[in-house]
């Protein structure tokens, strides 16, 4: 699960550049969705899967429209921001989200409408996120290598040069926003179906902080970079769990030590080469 | 030939109490090297800014004449309309993406002449590999222009100077401009580099270009303009062939008060 939303923040913060700390918001909006969809409207884990990350994608886009404009830091406060303001509402709320006590009882999965074993139900959930893991891995494979992913890369790099360039930068921020909400919005109906009970505390800053640690441990901008991140974050804690109580201090610590001797991560993104021959003869303009 | 292409009026760019261009009027016709010159100050790299849409300017009219005889004001617009209208152009403090290759560089600049979004760039159906290789191959023909076919997979922070500044000019070309503004190409430059940067822009006048050159190498400026602009503290004060302009008391003073 990690896995996909690393690599959903991937496309924000480390394509993109664009830091945000209040990632896991988007995350609750999908698991919310399905929790009361499903409680008010019975609906089903298909149809809400694309309802969340709609839902998702457009607090996205209402969020990064007037955020946008901020660079850098201001960006990472604001979202920072929006994280909490989500979790707050969500826990005091009481008539929309059922407050701190969450909600239960949520539904797995459905297999074509028939009844599954709770440990079949397990297992499908499984294959069902292992399956969204190599679709994002697909899907953000393909970005990364288009028209769209180069822009974003290069709003990294010099947003003044992209203007030049005939970029328009805030449709193209507001993309990657939007895309990388999605993803999480999709990762949160899961969550739901899968622990089948889901309330404010899940949606902690710690989760945006984890999942942006996979990130720039893992390397920006480059997939295999994160899975390793992932791998590494989410093992980790239980190799070190002798430790208990420093945990989270060796974390800092490791983070604190890549910024210094590796930022650009443990794998760093290559770009790609193309190969020509001497005399490309048609097709010169 | 010679039809005008662009024309600014009365421009005026303040910062507070800095009047960095001051009622600058300036005009271009097509297919003309236009040379912008003038001491360290003057308002050449904040007259582009104004032309590109970077800064908002203060007074005046920018007005472009496109081919097939549209017209354009340009004032206010954001520098990414600009750009689509075609107008391109190179930065002073060299402005590359540094962390991407030379090819991806170009290959940016085909991003306002090419349409895939997102459906297209995860589903790739044939339509967009098409336009891929075509951004592909369109800007590995202008990196054979630029002189750059050998290094289309470096990065471009491993390139030399003179190197930065021939990509800067080839990404710029790949948003297919017709009017090229180019600010101090010829900036540390070797002699060797700047006669290949001279025949290098005047190639690109011969592809039909309009090109509006800031530059302090004036042998460069003397024999590649056409006409030439000067200003001084903001404000125009002589426009000619490069004869007229050389013979120019007002010029003259210009550049000898800086050095005095
Ligand atoms: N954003 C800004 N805010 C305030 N002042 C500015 C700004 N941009 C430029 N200036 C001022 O405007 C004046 C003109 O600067 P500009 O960069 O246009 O000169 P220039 O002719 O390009 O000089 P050079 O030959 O050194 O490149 C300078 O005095 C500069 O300090
Ligand atoms: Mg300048």
């Amino acid at each position: 699960m990690y896995v996909v939303l690393g690599l959903g923040l991937n496309i924000v913060v480390g394509v993109a550049g664009l830091l945000d700390l209040g990632y896991v918001a988007f995350y609750a909006v999908g698991a919310y969705s399905y929790a009361l969809l499903n409680l008010h409207f019975d609906m089903g884990f298909w149809a809400v899967l694309p309802i969340g990350a709609l839902l998702a994608a457009l607090f996205g886009i209402v969020l990064g429209f007037p955020v946008l404009r901020l660079r850098g830091d201001y960006l990472a406060i604001v979202t920072l921001g929006f994280g909490e303001i989500i979790r707050l509402v969500l826990e005091n709320w009481n008539d929309f989200s059922q407050g701190p006590s969450g909600i239960a009882n949520i539904p797995r999965p459905g297999f074509f409408g028939i009844e599954l074993s709770l440990d079949q139900a397990i297992l499908y959930t499984y294959y069902l996120m292992a399956a969204l893991v190599v679709i994002t891995i697909f899907v953000v494979n393909r970005l990364q290598d288009s028209r769209l992913g180069r822009a974003w890369i290069a709003l990294r790099e010099d947003e003044i040069a992209c203007q030049a360039m005939g970029i328009d930068k805030t449709r193209t921020k507001l993309t990657a926003f939007a895309l990388g909400a999605t993803w999480a919005g999709m990762v949160g109906v899961i969550f739901a179906a899968k622990t089948t009970f889901i309330n404010p505390a899940s949606f902690t800053f710690l989760e945006s902080a984890i999942i942006l640690s996979i990130v720039v441990l893992g390397g920006m901008g480059s997939i295999f970079g994160v899975l390793l991140g992932a791998l590494i974050l989410i093992l980790l804690p239980e190799y070190l769990r002798a430790l208990s109580d420093y945990r989270m201090l060796a974390f800092g610590a490791i983070l604190v030590t890549m910024m210094v001797f590796r930022p650009q991560g443990l794998i760093a993104n290559v770009r790609r080469s193309y190969r020509f021959r001497k005399n490309p003869g048609s097709g010169t303009p | 030939m010679s039809t005008p292409i662009l024309d600014v009026t009365g421009l005026s760019m303040h910062f507070g109490g800095i009047r960095a261009v001051d009622q600058v009027d300036l005009d271009i016709k097509s297919g003309e090297i236009v040379a912008l010159i003038g001491p360290n100050g003057a308002g050449k790299t904040t007259f582009f800014n104004c032309l590109t849409g970077i800064y908002n300017p203060t007074a005046g009219e920018i007005v472009l004449h496109g081919p097939g005889g549209k017209h354009h004001r340009l004032n206010g617009l954001k520098p990414n309309k600009v750009t689509e209208k075609g107008v391109a152009r190179t930065f002073q403090n060299i402005r590359l993406f540094q962390n991407m290759t030379v090819l991806e560089n170009v290959m940016i600049g085909r991003h306002c002449r090419t349409r895939s979004f997102i459906a297209g760039a995860i589903f790739r159906t044939r339509h967009n590999r098409r336009e891929e290789r075509q951004i592909i191959d369109h800007s590995y023909a202008i990196l054979r222009k630029v002189g750059l076919e050998k290094s289309v997979n470096e990065l471009a922070k491993n390139l030399s100077y003179g190197e930065q500044r021939r990509l800067e000019i080839g990404r710029a070309l790949a948003t297919e401009p017709f009017l090229l503004l180019l600010d101090e190409p010829a900036a540390g430059m070797n002699p060797q580099e700047t006669r290949e940067l001279d025949g290098l822009i005047s190639r690109i006048r011969d592809d039909g270009l309009a090109i509006l050159l800031i530059e302090h190498d004036m042998k460069l400026v003397m024999s590649i303009s056409d006409r030439i602009f000067v200003m001084d503290y903001g404000k125009g004060i002589a426009q000619g062939s490069p004869a007229e302009v050389r013979a120019n008391p007002a010029v003259v003073k210009a550049y000898l008060g800086e050095e005095a």
